[in-house]
């Protein structure tokens, strides 16, 4: 009897054949977001040859990125200076010259180059 | 009643602590059954290691704009009609597991009765590379104490498809490896050397299926239709016409040509979720009526552009190097011996794997990038989405893999961060961490530029360090040195040898302060010794000018004084 208890002690029975239904807690828990833990995570006092996450990331390339007309996709010598758009004939210019702001801004963020460098 | 249900649970523990003590290969085996969850970012592959084929659940909780009130929970998305404007909810954030409240669901759908109960077997559930500890925590909260699973164990999906592959090809351990495992949320390149990640050479790319679907998503919204809400449409659209081609600059010259001699454009027939449920390319020179009331996407050069990210993340702005150039630096990085056979063994697996032309893509950039006389091969699984997943039942044959597996008595004892230990070093030899970053330390010996310091021939003069006798780990050996630096500090005009003595105490001492502390201590009494005979023999260099010696300036020291 003596021994049933102590094993009853073990392990705590809760477990019901429903247990797949979760549990109901009124208040919302939050998360932290994945950039939270990344700098949390970079905060810790790491050795100087330790690796993690942030080390592991691909470092940039080598070689040039390609160049492509933004309306058309294909190889684009040309640059417009004035709205930063990539063209590969006259005909293009034609058309980009004629487009509005945004849509010039909406095609620079397509191709990731909304910073003002580059 | 509650005693019913919990005997064979403790007839089983004792089961396997007595298989613990008398190690029988055949019978552990033969009585391992285990619940394998390859937890994706997109898709849960999960099945028992004896079924043949995993069972593949969407990870998310989708709602419908056609149902409104409805969340369909991973696999429910089958009962809805229709699927125009899906909206995803994801678990994971660059692959990483931080919406619980989305992911706790789909788990629950998923271990339910219907679908892949736990029945107090053993589970192993799979987590990127370098997982983060609070969610490490958490999964363990939720395994432990909600699913109360009586063992469980975690690895990368990469680890599984190695074992995988190892066992396949009955590869020795000394063959190594490089796996690429390119997902939903990001492609991930590691190599095994030895049978264990060699992560100082793993690599990771931001880049995954999720990209591509949103990049397809945007170029056909500016050029075609707005389809920004469709991305349930767009996937299949991308797993449907995408493929890589083998060059670009020629495929797009193909591209532009016009339509009637284009052999690449292809008209895509949305689904209108009435007659068709799902959309496919349409056949050349035949219209069906069927066709008439639907809207056609015709796809140009994005079939070929948006897969492309993957090989120069660039052109969308990345600045991160593309898969081929990424695996080949990962191959550089490794020790040199084992590089020949990584280029052999490149495994690709994940579903970006599944787009044509990728396996000879990727071959045609590393033949190019490695050198000439190394074997490249590539080898594509017939179903790269579940490769991983089937490396489960080479898991569990592994000869210690019950001593890896935590028990939930282990983790009610030890607590998470121990366990957590456990699952991160799996298949990571420290041993081998030790001895591929010692060498090189040691074997930078330069003996001028010591007593160049010494001699100070370049302005101010270098004291000897202090922190000799602050280093508690130079407590037993240092006694002797400490007196020499004393001397050394007092008579500076004294002797040089004894200057330079104390400066290559401070130049070994800088050697290994990256180094292991308990391990160097030994090799430093001997390194020691070693700087103390060298002094000796140069000693007579030394005492001369060293601004004269015809040794270090060839030249003579004119143009530096």
């Amino acid at each position: 009897m003596n021994v049933d208890q102590n094993t009853l002690e073990q392990k705590p029975v809760f477990k019901t054949t429903s247990w797949f239904v979760s549990r109901h807690n009124n208040k919302k828990r939050t998360w932290k977001g994945l950039k939270q833990i990344i700098s949390s995570e970079k905060a810790l006092p790491w050795p100087d040859d330790a690796v993690h996450y942030s080390s592991i990331n691909a470092p940039p390339s080598f070689t040039p990125p390609e160049k492509f007309s933004d309306l058309s996709g294909i190889p684009a010598p040309y640059t417009d200076p004035q709205s930063r758009l990539r063209y590969a004939n006259k005909e293009e210019y034609a058309t980009l010259i004629d487009l509005p702001m945004d849509i010039t801004a909406g095609y620079l963020a397509l191709r990731g180059a909304t910073s003002i460098v580059g | 009643m509650s005693w019913d249900s919990k005997s064979p649970k403790i007839s089983k523990r004792r089961r396997s602590s007595t298989s613990k003590d008398v190690p029988t290969k055949a019978a552990k085996s033969a009585s391992l059954k285990a619940l394998i969850i390859d937890n994706g970012g997109y898709t849960i592959k999960a099945g028992y290691n004896r079924d043949e084929e995993p069972q593949i659940i969407p990870n998310c909780i989708m709602k419908a704009k056609s149902e409104r009130k409805r969340l369909f929970i991973g696999k429910q998305i089958d009962e809805c009609r229709d699927c125009s404007g899906l909206f995803f909810l994801l678990p994971c954030e660059k692959g990483y597991i931080t919406r619980w409240e989305v992911q706790k669901p789909v788990w629950d759908q998923l271990f339910g009765k219907d679908v892949c109960p736990i029945n107090d077997n053993p589970t192993i559930i799979t987590q990127p590379l370098f997982n983060f500890k609070s969610i490490q925590d958490c999964m363990d909260e939720i395994f432990f104490e909600e699913y109360e699973v009586p063992s469980l164990f975690r690895c990368n999906p990469t680890d599984l498809a190695y074992l995988n592959y190892a066992k396949e090809n009955r590869l020795s351990r000394n063959e190594a490896c490089l796996i690429i495992d390119s997902g939903y949320s990001f492609t991930h390149i590691i190599p095994y050397i030895k049978g264990n990640k060699f992560i100082q050479a793993a690599k990771r790319l931001n880049v995954g299926g999720k990209l591509l679907t949103n990049h397809l998503k945007d170029i056909i919204s500016y050029r075609q239709y707005n389809v920004m809400e469709e991305t349930y449409v767009i996937n299949q659209v991308k797993e449907d016409t995408c493929y890589v081609c083998e060059d670009v600059k020629a495929e797009l010259r193909e591209a532009a040509k016009p339509f009637s001699k284009n052999t690449i454009v292809k008209n895509y027939v949305l689904p209108d979720f009435n007659n068709i449920r799902r959309g496919y390319i349409q056949q050349a020179n035949k219209t069906d009526e069927k066709e008439e009331s639907c809207q056609i996407l015709r796809l140009n050069n994005e079939r070929f552009v948006v897969p492309e990210i993957l090989f120069h993340p660039s052109d969308i702005g990345m600045k991160s190097m593309g898969i081929a150039e990424a695996a080949v630096k990962s191959i550089y990085s490794c020790p040199k011996i084992d590089r020949k056979a990584l280029a052999r063994n490149i495994i690709i697996v994940g579903g970006n794997c599944k787009f044509p032309g990728f396996k000879e893509r990727l071959y045609a950039e590393l033949r190019s990038l490695l050198p000439d006389l190394w074997d490249v091969k590539v080898f594509l699984p017939s179903d790269p989405i579940t490769y991983a997943w089937k490396g489960g039942g080479a898991l569990l044959k592994l000869h210690d893999f019950k001593s890896n597996l935590v028990t939930r008595q282990d983790y009610e004892e030890l607590g998470s961060a121990i366990i957590q230990e456990r699952f991160n070093n799996f298949m990571i030899d420290d041993s081998r961490l030790d001895d591929s970053s010692k060498p090189p330390k040691e074997q930078t010996n330069f003996k001028y530029l010591e007593k160049l310091k010494s001699r100070s021939i370049f302005g101010k003069q270098e004291l000897c360090p202090s922190g000799s006798s602050n280093d508690p780990t130079n407590e037993e050996n240092g006694a002797a040195s400490n007196s020499k630096n004393e001397q050394g500090e007092d008579g500076i005009v004294d002797s040089n040898k004894e200057e330079s003595n104390s400066v290559s105490d401070e130049a070994s001492q800088d050697s290994f302060q990256a180094v292991e502390v308990d391990k160097g201590k030994k090799s430093k009494v001997t390194q020691e010794k070693q700087s103390e005979d060298d002094v000796d023999i140069d000693s007579d260099v030394s005492e001369e000018d060293l601004t004269k010696s015809l040794e270090l300036f060839p030249f003579g020291t004119g143009s530096y004084l």
